[in-house]
């Protein structure tokens, strides 16, 4: 069975890497989708790139490509180059896809000291699945992508966000207790100080694809979907439209009915890509371990969020982010009690003014929720069932989804 | 265009906690009540509210929700168990007085007694 291979693979890590369990995991279960991309944050020493060549070996055996940004990496090491004995003879301009382009398994240690150039060309491979080099483009196969970086690291170039963004999930290593320190000793000793080469390939590139292929088919729950969409919304919406908002958290925040809501400590919020990358790694739970739980949810998230967002402050992301989440929960759960859903259905069917008061009650304390009733609110204002200046967004001040009213109208 | 999976998920959060309708006297309105909720045991055991954990000593979830009704019903009670709190501390006090005052009364006595 696929499943026991998967199984077998995150063994065979985990039989070579000491802790970081749940890190482990995470990082064979992004492994389930197509184009995977991961990013691991660890300090100088703790096992990052031994992490990254476990994984590509174990899936691609030799298959793989390791592009180093600490040396000085050019784009035809990493895209192509220009095979000079065709230009010379022929006047043909061919181009020589350089390794890094064909491998199935693509490793980039220290992205953080990758040059702009060569992190342009990369980005535009997550994005658009293709590389570009002399007027001509090559189509990339099916991959997985592994990078790492040391946040902490003195680097040359600061890499743009929409560029980290294009990393499915961040996982964050830490370093190791005194008896996990005894268990690496052990290790080492075992598997004669090379843990990479004796790393078997447990599964093949073609039994992956299989496996991708059963994932993407995998159904999951309205509910839990509902889940995974309701909390990314919670990590980006705001009353003020931040987004578009030169002046940005705390500050736009002063005077805000929700300043102590989750969205007051997001500065930067995550994107869209949160929610696809949730799906992939809730479908791939579901294909592994049988069901997703909303608990599951919660814990994918941790791995999801910290490299998409900016916090107004920052302690320890992780930390900062498990709080929020925790937060979040309880919000759930008070939306459970309100029964602002069962609300919601309600008003989608009909006007109905008692439902409406008490859906009015609840969108005052919740900003997605809001922002669904301030929709079915102006079909109801272009119906005349309502008129303008009874509804939620123009009492309480809110412009959301207010832009381009005129082509609703 | 609204998507239909959004629709589900609106109807089977609201199967699971359902609004119950009443018609009232009036024309066109009704009373609104909340139905029995089935979803007691999506996030995990034990209960969420404050009270039952007080009064049925039942374990608390990791997630507690208090409305303000309650938090005020909470407050009330820590007044008043503060305010029985001094009115008991007074009465110790006074007691220990009291007691003091009947030890030397009887200390008085036994000497007069043996004297």
């Amino acid at each position: 069975m696929l499943q026991n291979k998967i199984m077998d693979l995150e063994r065979e890590i985990s039989a070579r890497f000491v802790a970081n369990r749940e890190a482990i995991k995470m990082l064979v279960l992004n492994q389930l989708h197509p184009r995977s991309t991961t990013l691991i944050r660890a300090p100088r020493g703790v096992g990052k790139s031994t992490l990254m060549l476990l994984l590509l070996k174990g899936i691609t055996g030799d298959d793989f490509v390791v592009v180093s940004g600490a040396s000085e990496v050019k784009r035809g090491e990493v895209v192509g180059r220009l095979h000079i004995p065709s230009l010379e003879k022929e006047g043909v301009e061919r181009v020589l896809w350089a390794a890094f382009v064909k491998s199935r398994g693509k490793g980039i240690d220290e992205l953080n000291r990758l040059n702009p150039y060569t992190t342009a060309n990369i980005h535009h491979l997550m994005q658009f699945g293709e590389v570009w080099a002399y007027g001509q483009r090559s189509k990339v196969e099916d991959y997985i992508l592994i990078a790492n970086e040391n946040p902490s690291d003195a680097t040359s170039f600061v890499h743009p966000p929409p560029f980290y963004d294009r990393f499915d999930i961040c996982i964050f290593l830490r370093t190791l207790t005194l008896s996990e320190k005894f268990q690496l000793q052990e290790l080492l000793d075992k598997y004669d100080w090379n843990l990479v080469e004796s790393m078997p390939q447990v599964l093949s590139f073609e039994e992956l694809q299989e496996i991708r292929e059963e994932v993407a088919s995998v159904e999951l729950d309205p509910e839990l979907t509902g889940y995974i969409n309701l909390l990314v919304r919670d990590f980006q919406s705001c009353v003020r439209d931040k987004e578009n908002s030169e002046i940005k958290p705390p500050t736009l925040c002063e005077g805000c009915h929700f300043i102590r809501d989750v969205c007051g400590m997001i500065k930067e919020p995550v994107s869209e890509r949160a929610a696809v990358t949730l799906t992939h790694l809730a479908k791939a739970v579901k294909w592994l371990y049988g069901k997703c739980s909303i608990d599951d949810l919660f814990q994918i998230a941790l791995w999801v969020f910290p490299h998409r967002l900016n916090l107004i402050r920052t302690r320890n992301i992780l930390s900062d982010i498990q709080d929020l989440l925790e937060r979040e929960r309880v919000k759930m759960e008070d939306r459970r009690i309100r029964r602002q859903w069962s609300l919601l259905n309600e008003l989608i069917k009909g006007f109905n003014p008692s439902i409406y008061r008490l859906a009015r009650d609840a969108a005052v304390e919740d900003v997605a929720f809001a922002e669904e009733l301030i929709k079915i609110e102006e079909n109801w204002i272009n119906e005349g069932l309502l008129k303008r200046g009874e509804d939620i967004s123009s009492q309480m001040g809110w412009h959301i989804l207010s832009h381009n009213r005129w082509r609703t109208k | 265009m609204e998507s239909k999976k959004y629709r589900n998920f609106l109807e089977k959060e609201a199967s699971k906690a359902p609004l119950e309708k009443k018609p009232s006297d009036l024309k066109e309105r009704f009373w609104i009540s909340w139905g029995e909720s089935v979803d007691k045991a999506t996030l995990e055991k034990g209960t969420s509210d404050i009270i039952n954990s007080i009064y049925f000593g039942e374990d608390l979830s990791k997630t507690v929700v208090m409305d303000r009704k309650v938090a005020r019903i909470i407050q009330e009670r820590l007044k008043g168990l503060e305010e029985e709190n001094i009115y008991l501390c007074k009465q110790i006090r006074i007691m220990k007085f009291i007691i003091l005052g009947l030890i030397l009364v009887i200390s008085i006595m036994l000497i007069a007694i043996l004297l």
